[in-house]
C-alpha cells in the first residue's frame, strides 16, 4: 500500500526542514547531534535559493513506505498546507499529504546565519553560525520527527 | 485539465477571468460581473481555498483562489505536486491574476468592514475593466 507524502516545511527550505527530513529518512542519527561536515554533506543544507521556494524535494522513504519531502514556503507555510491539500483533493489524492512545520524548532543563530548566508549571500559569515544553530536546535528537530513518526506510523 | 485563476488577497480579478473563460467573453458587462458568486473582496478565510467556478465548453473545470502573498511559491508548489504524482504539468494550469497595487485589496476589505460592500464591488469592477485587456490575454 502506498504511504503518505510527509512534507517538512520551513521559511527557506535550506536548514530546519532539510535536517528534519534527513532525520526522518535515517540519513542523520536522531540520537546524536551531527558534526558540521555531516550537516554540510546534505545536498540541500544551506544551499537552497529563493528560486527554489515552493519546490518539493524528495528525500526518500521511511520504514512505513511514506515519501519524505522538504520545501521552503517563506512566510506562507500554513497557507501552502491548506492550498496544496485542496489541490491534492481535486486531483483525487485527498488525505495523502501530511505537512509538518519545522519553523518553531529554529534557533536565533539559525535565523541570523540563514539570513546572512541565503538572503545576503554572505556564506562565509552565515554558514558557521547556521551550522552551530542547527546543532543547538537538533534535539528539538529530532523530537519533532519522533512525534511525526509516532503519529504517521501507528 | 483544470484551470486555476489565482489572485493575491483579491477575488475580483480571478472571478472576472474565470467568468470570461467560461463564457468565452472578452468584454463582460458590469452587471454580469456584479452578479458573480465570488465577485467580492477576499476575506482572510478565503486565502488558500479553492472555489469551483464551473466547467468550460471543453469540459475543463475552472477554479479561482486567492493567496496572501508570494504567488510564485504557490505556483511552484502546484507544479511540483503534479510532478510527484506523476501527472502532466498541464493537468492544472495556474493563471496568476494579480492586482497592480496590492493596497487596493486592503481598501476593498476596509470598505466591506465599514458596511460599504457595494462601493467595494463597484471599485472592484472598475479595477477589472481597467485590466480587461490583460485578463483577456491571460485567458485566451
Amino acid at each position: 500500500m502506498a504511504g503518505k507524502k510527509i512534507i517538512y516545511h520551513c521559511y527557506g527550505g535550506a536548514h530546519s526542514s532539510v535536517v528534519a527530513a534527513a532525520i526522518h529518512t535515517g540519513k542523520l542519527d536522531a540520537q546524536k547531534v551531527p558534526a558540521a561536515d555531516e550537516l554540510l554533506s546534505l545536498t540541500l543544507f544551506d544551499r537552497q535559493t529563493q528560486a527554489g521556494h515552493g519546490q518539493l524535494h524528495f528525500f526518500g522513504f521511511d520504514e512505513g513506505n511514506n515519501e519524505i519531502y522538504s520545501v521552503g514556503c517563506r512566510n506562507v507555510g500554513g497557507m501552502m498546507e491548506k492550498f496544496l491539500t485542496e489541490i491534492a483533493q481535486i486531483l483525487g489524492f485527498a488525505g495523502d499529504l501530511f505537512f509538518v512545520d519545522t519553523l518553531h524548532c529554529v534557533s536565533v543563530p539559525m535565523r541570523i546565519g540563514g539570513y546572512l548566508s541565503r538572503r545576503l549571500g554572505l556564506v562565509a559569515l552565515g554558514r558557521p553560525l547556521v551550522v552551530e544553530g542547527t546543532r543547538a536546535a537538533y534535539p528539538r528537530l529530532a523530537a519533532l520527527v519522533q512525534q511525526v513518526k509516532a503519529q504517521v506510523l501507528t | 485539465m483544470n484551470y486555476l485563476y489565482l489572485g493575491v488577497r483579491d477575488l475580483y480579478l480571478p472571478a472576472a477571468a474565470a467568468y470570461m473563460h467560461l463564457n468565452a467573453k472578452t468584454r463582460p458587462e458590469e452587471q454580469e460581473l456584479l452578479a458573480l458568486p465570488y465577485f467580492r473582496p477576499a476575506r482572510k478565510a478565503d486565502e488558500g481555498r479553492l472555489y469551483r467556478f464551473g466547467r468550460d465548453a471543453n469540459n475543463h473545470t475552472v477554479y479561482i483562489a486567492c493567496v496572501p502573498d508570494h504567488p510564485d511559491v504557490f505556483i511552484k508548489g502546484v507544479q511540483s505536486l503534479l510532478t510527484i504524482y506523476g501527472l502532466s504539468p498541464s493537468q492544472i494550469k495556474v493563471v496568476p491574476c494579480l492586482l497592480e497595487n496590492l493596497q487596493l485589496a486592503g481598501i476593498f476589505r476596509l470598505l466591506t468592514k465599514i458596511g460599504l460592500g457595494s462601493i467595494a464591488d463597484n471599485l472592484g469592477s472598475r479595477v477589472v475593466f481597467n485590466r480587461l485587456d490583460d485578463l483577456a490575454r491571460l485567458v485566451f
